[in-house]
């Protein structure tokens, strides 16, 4: 779509779905080789998992593939402080001995020190701003980076797995003032001397206007079974970005994203926090998440959107607890790709390898809108996938401990305060 | 639910500054319900820093109304008039405040030193004001005097309590070399105007970096640091700087922008379609999956999975040419292991079992000094392409109900052996079944040394 600045069209949910959109994908192949260490449940391995099961369905013959730029620690800066970001350029296992230094920036067992540390976040957060530029420079539709999504990290502390929080990085780049004003100039100035007198004049005028791409309004959503808590404290008090986040609450990581958290100053009912109990299946979350989303989108109107596809919340994941299917968290990009506005798709949470690879392949082709097969194709992690080498994944029998009235009241509180 | 304590600048109050119920009980009889009337008056005209005001408790209704009962002059007790800028009748609070302070003393205590010195703040403030308005004023009793100095000096102290104080109380290391002034002054405006990048704060040097600053904060609060935090953060040390909306662009910024050569070359490489590719789509089938049956002897074996994906790996290899090195397709999957020998491959899995069963958790401390000639890259990608690869479809085969990808929390558990003995009978059928494949066969065995 052309201007994204004008982007913004509300749904129209039964034409919207078949328009083609123009998809671009960011991978980096060497981002399976990273490993956070032994037993520790994060393996990048999964996104290398993906990719392949991706080429092997055809998709990514529909979409341009692209290699992205390694993040600069200057970029991290735009959110991070530049203390924190040294130490990771710094840090490695064999050196971290200050125990007063790990914990100032929460490096635990949660987020060790692993071999390589700073290229690993420098790969997933250059994936995420190249996925941003794209977007600003309105090459896409749909951008798409598995990669990213690591929501918890805050400005000086690493949490929950995360290091940098490249969710943040890209929003920023997304809302940010691009001053491009200098760039004609070395091509004026290099012509022949006895035209230098309209050269300056030129000059000047570039200097006094500044050009300016801008999106006003972006709004992020976190499907992760984990509250959004690094993205929503680094835009809690700005109305330019809203943050909706679907999560458990009650005694599981990080603890924050209670219903009545909405936000402060400037930014109060900018932040939407949806709480959800164990067991959760496809049916009882799209009766909060479609009419949520829906009235987000009428109210806010942005012109981009965030998603934030965490995987951990399909069933039978290591460290989930909710019982959706591939297909019921696939809805979630269906829905709001059929809102027809810039569309960013960030990997995130997801514990059982290989449903993880299953989920967003199954995404992508939702990004796409093609038809697929349920048997998956022969590629080179097909054992990963039996017995069966389906796509889907089965949900389990576990209990939804969401009853209809908690639903209910949790709705009703929401829209409310939209 | 997040609470948060701040103050309007954002800074995050003591908590011992918060007003309790207990204080505002004593506020109630004493000196401090002038204040709670006259302050909120006085402080629109008086240039009092900020900080003066999170020593003051919040008036209430029922302190103003109380207060005046007691006052002798209570019929109007503040005469402010536009020349005096709002200054109340400082004489009369003197002499109240002595009252008061006479009064006050003599008063049982219960609750303590805390609830004392709330309001010997409140009754200082007042002696000050007073001092400042008639410095030759000498009504105050030398005991007094020496009382407000103590008071005063150590207020003085507190609030204009530098960051650099803080730094060196705590236990990390101070900042490097410079030393840098603080001051409570928003430094927002100031930061938007420079990119966000240097923080703004008055400095004798240089100006202040902001993780600096921010690092300073932190020093304050290191002890929250070590603990789970369950709130979200409030303050410069955690919002993200959000420049503010500024008009939509025309349509000659956006294709300027979209030829800006510094865009440009931060945009990332193109892999996919490649340069010069030009064959149709709409040729490529889209979604198609493997197909329910094959002409191999066992369908679903794993010398039969294995023959199809190497077929299709060749054809793919066809499709992508150079995309498909690019993409590092060329380091995917068990193909990898034709990059080590078999020696090196029993090696790796003989040493996998052997650091599992003795509860010794460094398979990848010792794995570099096993395979010396191999990088630790080369490990991680043997470990997820090859080894995690059999071992998951050795388990999809013997196991299909518990499959399990993360075998490091497994293997010493009451389940983990269970699951041992499960393989041991399923393997032996399984090698029934398979025994006319010698190929095969020797495959499974490999794989169920890996288990």
């Amino acid at each position: 779509m052309e201007g994204a600045g004008g982007g913004n069209s509300l749904p129209s949910t039964s034409g919207a779905d078949a328009v083609k959109r123009r998809v671009s994908y960011f991978y980096d192949p060497d981002v399976g080789n990273y490993y956070y260490g032994l037993g520790h449940p994060m393996k990048p391995h999964r996104i290398r998992m993906t990719h392949s099961l991706l080429e092997k369905y055809g998709l990514l013959d529909r979409m341009k593939v692209i290699h992205p730029q390694l993040a600069r620690d200057r970029d991290l800066c735009a959110f991070h402080t530049d203390d924190y970001v040294a130490f990771l350029q710094s840090a490695k296992p064999e050196t971290l001995t200050n125990p007063c230094v790990a914990r100032r920036f929460n490096i635990t067992d949660d987020c060790p020190v692993f071999y390589r540390l700073f290229e690993f976040c420098q790969t997933y957060t250059g994936a995420s701003v190249d996925a941003a530029k794209e977007l600003n420079r309105c090459n896409a539709d749909i951008v798409i980076n598995w990669s990213g999504g690591l929501h918890h990290a805050k400005r000086s502390e690493a949490s929950g797995f995360c290091y940098v929080n490249d969710i943040v990085l890209a929003i920023l780049k997304l809302l940010e003032n691009h001053d491009v004003s200098p760039l004609l100039v070395p091509s004026l100035l290099s012509s022949s001397f006895h035209r230098s007198f309209c050269v300056s004049v030129f000059h000047s005028l570039l200097l006094i206007c500044s050009f300016l791409i801008c999106l006003q309004r972006v709004l992020y959503v976190d499907i992760d079974i984990h509250h959004g808590d690094g993205v929503e404290e680094a835009f809690l008090t700005t109305d330019r970005v809203m943050t909706v986040s679907f999560h458990k609450f009650g005694e599981y990581f990080p603890g924050t994203g209670h219903i009545l958290d909405n936000g402060y100053g400037k930014g109060k009912y900018y932040a939407v926090n949806v709480p959800l109990n164990d067991g959760i299946d496809d049916e009882s979350y799209h009766y909060l998440f479609k009419p949520i989303i829906a009235k987000v989108m009428e109210v806010f109107n942005p012109d981009a959107v965030v998603l934030q596809c965490g995987a951990d919340s399909l069933s039978g994941d290591r460290l989930g607890c909710f019982n959706l299917s591939v297909k019921g968290h696939a809805e979630c990009v269906r829905y709001l790709r059929s809102f027809n506005v810039p569309l960013m798709l960030l990997g995130g949470g997801g514990y059982t390898l290989r449903n993880v690879a299953r989920c967003w392949c199954y995404e992508v082709y939702w990004s796409l809108h093609v038809e697929v097969n349920d048997k998956m194709p022969d590629h080179e992690y097909l054992g990963y996938y039996g017995p069966d080498y389906n796509i889907h994944v089965a949900t389990s029998n576990m209990e939804n401990k969401n009853s209809r009235k908690s639903l209910d009241d949790i709705k009703a509180k929401i829209l409310d305060n939209l | 639910m997040t609470s948060l304590s701040f103050c309007d600048d954002g800074v995050t109050l003591d908590p011992l500054l918060i007003p309790t119920e207990e204080d505002k009980e004593e506020k109630k009889e004493g000196l401090g319900g002038i204040f709670f009337r006259r302050i909120p008056v006085a402080s629109t005209a008086l240039s009092t820093t900020p900080e003066f005001h999170q020593f003051l408790p919040i008036p209430s209704p029922e302190s103003e109304s109380l207060p005046r009962s007691h006052l002798p002059d209570a019929s109007d007790p503040i005469s402010l008039t536009a020349d005096e800028g709002g200054l109340y009748d400082a004489d009369v609070a003197v002499r109240q405040s002595d009252e008061r302070m006479a009064g006050r003393e003599g008063d049982a205590s219960p609750s303590g030193s805390r609830k004392t010195t709330r309001s010997e703040l409140v009754g200082m403030l007042a002696l000050l004001r007073g001092m400042a308005m008639d410095p030759r004023n000498r009504s105050m009793a030398a005991a007094e005097e020496e009382w407000l100095e103590t008071q005063a000096l150590r207020a003085r102290e507190t609030l204009f309590h530098t960051l650099d104080d803080a730094t060196r109380m705590r236990e990390l290391p101070p900042p490097p070399e410079r030393k840098l002034r603080t001051g409570r002054i928003s430094t927002e405006g100031s930061q938007k105007k420079n990119g966000g990048k240097l923080g703004s704060v008055e400095v004798r040097t240089q100006p202040k970096r902001r993780s600096e600053r921010i690092a300073q904060n932190a020093n304050q609060s290191i002890h929250h640091l070590r603990t789970r935090r369950q709130r979200i953060g409030f303050g410069s040390n955690f919002q993200a700087d959000v420049p503010d909306w500024t008009s939509p662009p025309s349509e000659t910024d956006v294709s300027n922008y979209k030829e800006d050569l510094n865009t440009l070359k931060w945009l990332g490489t193109q892999i996919w379609p490649a340069e010069g590719d030009d064959r149709k789509t709409c040729d490529l089938v889209i979604g198609k999956g493997r197909l329910n049956y094959c002409a191999c002897s066992f369908p679903g074996s794993v010398v039969c999975i294995r023959s199809h994906v190497s077929e299709a790996r060749l054809k793919l290899k066809d499709d992508l040419g150079q995309a498909f090195f690019a993409w590092g397709f060329d380091g995917m999957g068990e193909e990898v292991s034709q990059l080590w020998t078999k020696e090196e491959q029993m090696s790796f899995d003989a040493l996998k079992r052997l650091k599992n069963e003795s509860g010794y958790n460094c398979f990848w401390e010792a794995a570099p000094k096993y395979f010396i000639s191999r990088s630790r890259q080369d490990l991680i990608n043997y470990y997820f392409n090859v080894y995690l690869l059999r071992r998951t479809s050795n388990q999809s085969r013997l196991t299909p109900e518990h499959i399990n990808t993360d075998e490091e929390d497994n293997e010493h558990s009451e389940d983990a052996k269970k699951m041992k003995r499960i393989v041991i009978k399923k393997k032996a059928k399984l090698m029934r079944n398979h025994d006319q494949d010698s190929s095969g066969v020797n495959r499974v065995k490999s794989f169920t040394l890996a288990a």
